[in-house]
């Protein structure tokens, strides 16, 4: 075990807000090179995986190691692509994607962008572009850095699903291409089983399970294995006992109750 | 043929009733309904605005009023500004001047004419002081909201593609509070003319509000309503300066992009 050398090692991760646990003594090892994707409900504490992966936050306890080394600040080697896309709206296709680089890397960003396939788009502003092609042009501009380790935060969620199947194609053909440490959260677990190495389910801040992916790409949705892993997920999704609902039903009938008064 | 038609068509429908009621007025001036003590007629208007032309003494008074509408603009503007940056980016900074800004902010600056009268007698200071003090505070706030409202995904993008705080600040924050600068700043040139109109009329020796009120000891109708016009027009040009900055700048903003 200690031989193998891993990109990215949590250990005992643990994230709170105001006293609120999110992240629960999270333990992970991603190899060099895995496609990993954390699955699970919205609040699960899948995007504060990221951010803290990302550097944005700081873990309140436990360590992230990116190569043996601890998390200490922004995270140099990776780069992140939202939900939202966040292409800054007052620059070009071609000047969002050489974002922070210095001097001129024209060519570069052409290049990349030529591998998303929007190099005829090079000089519109984001504004004009679909939702898929800003999704395109964020990934350009994560790949022109280069990264090791890229974190995709739910980056299709908000697209439609046509235009969801051609990027996680676009996804895993460049992820087969750079060799990049690729972290996916999705709260699709179709997308997540047809895209991952491993696929990540976690509940209340804890791996509930870490299921391996073996089925050779690109993936038949159809294939019977395929099917009855999402199904096996899904199944551990929703029947999961989930020990916050009396309270909730508790705070509904309060509600209820105090609704009278209100209106005299 | 057909569009061309309703391109003119949009084109002349808004000037339509400005023209007609020129027509009105010049007629029932010189059918002597409207009398020429109440409103000169336009076509004397012109003549006195053709007249004070050729003699040099619009001109003067106009290049009067513009150098303190400019300068009042450009000292209240960047005191604004600069403090609307510096506040909407620093922590420390908002906690110590905002409260006392906006305290500032509600006095209305045109209540200080006694005061300023007395600090700086009548000569150009007061007048481009309560300029200054008038287009201080719609820039502040514009400036400072818009720094305070920029989309805080954009700067953690920003932040984890390696921009540093200068480059954060030059391609992230800046550009996002743009929009609302530039509504301060269309703000505060409509102020700007109405407080010089205003300190022009109490006391100068030159200006368009000069002249007015020193045609107003003649009785010189078609020179007071000329440089109400000319009020109007430095306002609207000073307007157009605003929007044309707005589609420069913020041309990526499809809100703008689309005018014109």
């Amino acid at each position: 075990m200690k031989e193998e050398k891993f990109h990215v090692q949590l250990r005992d991760l643990q994230k709170s807000y105001n006293g609120t646990k999110v992240l629960d003594e999270l333990s992970l090892n991603i190899r060099k090179g895995e496609f990993v994707a954390i699955v699970g409900k919205s609040g699960c504490g899948k995007s504060t995986l990221l951010r803290l992966l990302s550097g944005l936050e700081k873990p309140s306890d436990g360590q992230i190691l990116i190569e043996q080394e601890q998390l200490m600040s922004i995270n140099r080697q990776s780069c992140m692509m939202f939900q939202d896309g966040r292409l800054l709206p007052w620059k070009r296709v071609l000047d969002n994607v050489a974002l922070g680089l210095k001097g001129s890397h024209r060519d570069e960003a052409m290049t990349v962008l030529k591998h998303v396939g929007l190099e005829h788009r090079i000089h519109e502003w984001p504004a004009k572009l679909s939702g898929g092609q800003k999704q395109r042009v964020a990934l350009a501009r994560a790949l022109i850095h280069k990264p090791s380790l890229l974190l995709l935060d739910e980056p299709l969620g908000a697209l439609d699903a046509f235009t969801r199947l051609e990027m996680q194609s676009l996804i895993e053909n460049i992820w087969q291409e750079h060799g990049f440490t690729a972290l996916l959260v999705t709260h699709d677990v179709e997308e997540a089983v047809s895209l991952a190495d491993r696929v990540i389910l976690l509940q209340d801040g804890m791996i509930a399970q870490d299921v391996a992916i073996p089925l050779p790409r690109p993936r038949q949705r159809d294939h019977t294995t395929f099917t009855s892993t999402v199904n096996q997920i899904l199944k551990q999704i929703l029947h999961e006992p989930n020990p916050s609902e009396p309270n909730r039903s508790e705070e509904i009938s309060y509600q209820l109750r105090s609704v009278p008064k209100a209106v005299l | 043929m057909r569009p061309a038609f309703t391109k003119t068509l949009y084109k002349t429908l808004p000037w339509v009733v400005p023209f007609l009621l020129l027509i009105i007025w010049q007629l029932t001036s010189m059918t002597g309904i409207l009398s020429a003590k109440t409103l000169s007629a336009p076509s004397d208007v012109l003549m006195a605005g053709v007249e004070l032309t050729q003699s040099g003494e619009l001109f003067r008074h106009v290049r009067v009023s513009l150098g303190r509408a400019v300068i009042g603009f450009l000292i209240g503007g960047s005191i604004g500004f600069i403090l609307g940056l510096v506040n909407g980016l620093f922590r420390t900074s908002e906690l110590l001047f905002d409260t006392s800004v906006q305290m500032l902010r509600n006095i209305p600056h045109l209540a200080l004419i006694p005061l300023v009268i007395l600090w700086f007698g009548i000569g150009e200071e007061a007048k481009i002081f309560l300029v200054a003090s008038g287009v201080l505070f719609p820039i502040y706030i514009n400036t400072y909201h818009g720094i305070k409202s920029v989309d805080l995904g954009l700067i953690e993008m920003g932040k984890i593609y390696g921009l540093n705080e200068v480059s954060l600040f030059l391609n992230v924050i800046f550009p996002g509070a743009l929009s609302s600068i530039l509504v301060g700043i269309r703000f505060s040139l409509g102020i700007m003319w109405i407080t010089l109109i205003v300190a022009e009329t109490i006391s100068s020796t030159a200006g368009i509000g000069y002249m007015a009120m020193n045609a107003r000891e003649f009785m010189q109708m078609d020179i007071i309503i000329l440089s109400i016009l000319l009020y109007a027009f430095l306002g609207k040009l000073s307007d157009i300066i605003a929007r044309f900055l707005e589609q420069r700048w913020l041309k990526w903003h499809p809100g703008y992009a689309k005018q014109l």
